[in-house]
């Protein structure tokens, strides 16, 4: 696939999210904080209720935007942010995908683009991929997946660490999806010095910035804390397993018992790598566990850590086409997996086949290549 | 070329018999909001109307499966306004939307000179109507349910803020605001729930959220205090103060309407 042929195909459907979910620019639950990255002129009363939240100290991005704001209008900065935003999503997908297939199969491009261009809920807590909105979450995640790029296609290493801290500093939930991959490449590499120190620094740091700027341990200690828990569980149930919709916790097991089966199925040299993943994973989801209970910490949602793999898990199935486009198992189970997340946003189905397909089929797994 | 959409047509037709397989089992299984529990009921249906599947199926294919809002471009048509949340149809790219009262109300405020240092306030039953306001206003809004978001990142003093100007929105909503359970029924059980909680940790007692122990005069006089300076209600509310007036209270309790759209007004406390 040609460099201009994927520049075409991430136009085309930037063209196609536009037309279809219009130009979002804030999801309902995440207006209170959106509004203030591109309001320029501010609020008439500074110190209202809106602000006492600090969200303008929350990160440089937030400051960034009301910079440029102020010159080009609010919402020209929106609109020039959302394409960009959405074109680069699809440009560094399919960039990624090109270098870790070296398939010329345009129709494999398109059911990818076709999977990542409606929401799939990755998990009930509402982490979702792809990026959309005029969010600081979305900037972190296309940061992130530039990483990727780097770490996976180009090898260039350090460029991806810098990223990475790029995308934490912006939003550290966000920048997570980055560090399963990144631990797995350095377990890979045999602990070198070098990157492990880069990788634990980075990571340290990111963290420092973050609870530095918001959350101070002794609000932990607060005397009214079992009201904090209390209107935390009333407010934002979803961030809890147990009030997820059933069919969404079947998604979010199916997740991991997908990475475990690729374990069983990958090279024997490269089981440690995807071990060191997986361990990375479970590592999180016991973190947000805790951090849920501790209410103030509770900034990571279930999901966040699985943005990037489930991509490579869509690049993964959808590669399993077979190249003679016939009505075989393979090709029918995998354009029907794509057209239900394409017209009813749910993965339910793809992770399902996902996991036969590679218990089934003999040919070589992508993620060999990523390593 | 052909078995590639013969395979899209293939798997379109495959995916809309699994969606009405999907269909009939949670139709069968109705999920209803019990309001005496305030949990989720479940009963049996065994309901199963094809247009009601194909209304349904064809709404969430073309528009948004998520809350969101959109400035100016909707689905590819130009539009002079924020939009939220558009319904059915009017979802297809390049199609007409309606656009609402609380719209046309939002870009007439929006046009309105207002009183900067003042707060508006409008009824917590009208929080889902009313959400695009920020867009249209540097005035702070004096409570949402929205604006609870924030309330874990806060010290307890400022959180106590929060929590007040829920206690004052929720009397004046629930002892005398007039668009009371007249749009969303969910709200109600919202408050009921958030109610509940504060009793039970000794924020409020029972009898600090009873509206026998308030009177509008009271309630304006502490929203005034706190610099609430504005109203959004029914256009019936100038009537209930003078009504109030008629029977002697204090004069301070009088607001003055500033404009209306239909049913919706702005009111200023005076």
């Amino acid at each position: 696939m040609k460099n201009i042929n994927i520049l075409f195909l991430s136009l085309a459907f930037c063209v196609i999210v536009i037309l279809r979910k219009g130009m979002i620019y804030t999801f309902a639950s995440d207006t209170l904080w959106v509004h203030f990255f591109t309001r320029a002129d501010g609020f008439a009363l500074e110190n209202d209720i809106l602000s006492s939240s600090q969200v303008l100290q929350r990160n440089y991005w937030i400051m960034l935007t009301r910079f440029i704001s102020s010159y080009l209008g609010p919402l020209t900065v929106y609109y020039i942010y959302y394409f960009i935003n959405t074109f680069f999503q699809f440009f560094l997908v399919f960039k990624i995908f090109q270098k870790i297939s070296e398939s010329s199969s345009i129709i494999k491009y398109i059911l990818i683009g076709m999977t990542i261009s409606n929401i799939v809920f990755i998990s009930g807590s509402l982490v979702y991929i792809p990026a959309g909105g005029a969010n600081y979450k979305e900037t972190s995640y296309i940061l992130i997946l530039s990483a990727v790029y780097f770490l996976i296609a180009n090898k260039r290493y350090y460029i991806s660490q810098v990223l990475y801290f790029l995308s934490a500093i912006i939003h550290l939930p966000s920048s997570v999806a980055f560090l399963p991959l990144n631990f797995a490449i350095i377990v890979k590499k045999k602990f070198r010095p070098i990157s492990l120190i880069l990788f634990i620094l980075f990571t340290n740091i990111c963290l420092i910035f973050y609870f530095s700027g918001n959350t101070t341990f002794d609000q932990i200690f607060f005397e009214d804390r079992a009201l904090i828990k209390e209107l935390f569980e009333f407010r934002i149930p979803y961030l809890f397993f147990e009030n997820w919709k059933f069919v969404d916790q079947i998604s979010f097991i199916l997740i991991y018992l997908n990475i475990i089966i690729l374990i069983l199925k990958v090279k024997k040299v490269y089981r440690t790598p995807m071990l060191a993943m997986l361990f990375s994973h479970l590592v999180y989801l016991l973190f947000v566990n805790f951090t849920n209970e501790l209410t103030f910490l509770s900034i990571f949602k279930y999901g966040f850590d699985l943005r990037i793999l489930i991509i490579i898990l869509i690049f993964e199935f959808i590669n399993k086409l077979k190249d003679e486009l016939t009505f075989n198992f393979y090709n029918t189970a995998i354009f029907f997996s794509v057209m239900e997340v394409f017209l009813f946003n749910s993965q339910f189905v793809l992770l399902l086949f996902f996991g036969v397909f590679i218990l089934l089929d003999k040919r070589e797994l992508l993620f060999n290549k990523f390593f | 070329m052909k078995n590639i959409l013969k395979l899209f047509f293939f798997s379109f037709i495959l995916v809309l018999i699994y969606q009405a397989v999907l269909y009939t089992v949670t139709q069968s299984v109705q999920k209803k909001w019990n309001t005496q529990t305030l949990t989720h009921n479940y009963r049996i249906t065994g309901k199963f109307s094809i247009k009601h599947f194909a209304t349904r199926a064809i709404n969430k294919i073309i528009s948004r499966q998520y809350f969101t809002f959109e400035p100016y471009i909707l689905r590819g048509r130009w539009v002079d306004n924020f939009y939220y949340q558009c319904h059915k149809t009017e979802c297809l790219p390049f199609q007409k939307a309606k656009i609402r009262d609380e719209t046309l109300f939002l870009k007439k405020l929006k046009n309105f000179k207002l009183d900067e240092k003042k707060i508006i306030m409008f009824p917590i039953e009208l929080d889902e109507n009313f959400k695009e306001i920020i867009f249209y206003t540097k005035l702070p809004i004096y409570f949402s349910h929205v604006g609870l978001g924030q309330i874990y990142y806060l010290n307890k003093t400022e959180r106590m803020k929060i929590i007040d100007r829920y206690r004052n929105s929720f009397l004046f909503d629930e002892c005398y605001g007039l668009f009371k359970n007249k749009i969303f029924g969910q709200s109600a059980n919202y408050n009921h729930l958030f109610n509940n909680i504060l009793i039970r940790n000794k924020i409020y007692g029972e009898e600090e959220l009873n509206c026998k122990n308030y009177s509008l005069q009271e309630l304006v006089i502490e929203l005034k205090r706190q610099k609430v300076g504005y109203l959004i209600e029914h256009d019936d509310f100038e009537f209930l103060t003078r009504k109030i007036k008629n029977q002697k209270v204090l004069d301070s309790t009088i607001v003055k309407k500033e404009f209306c759209i239909k049913k919706i007004c702005l009111y200023k406390f005076l």
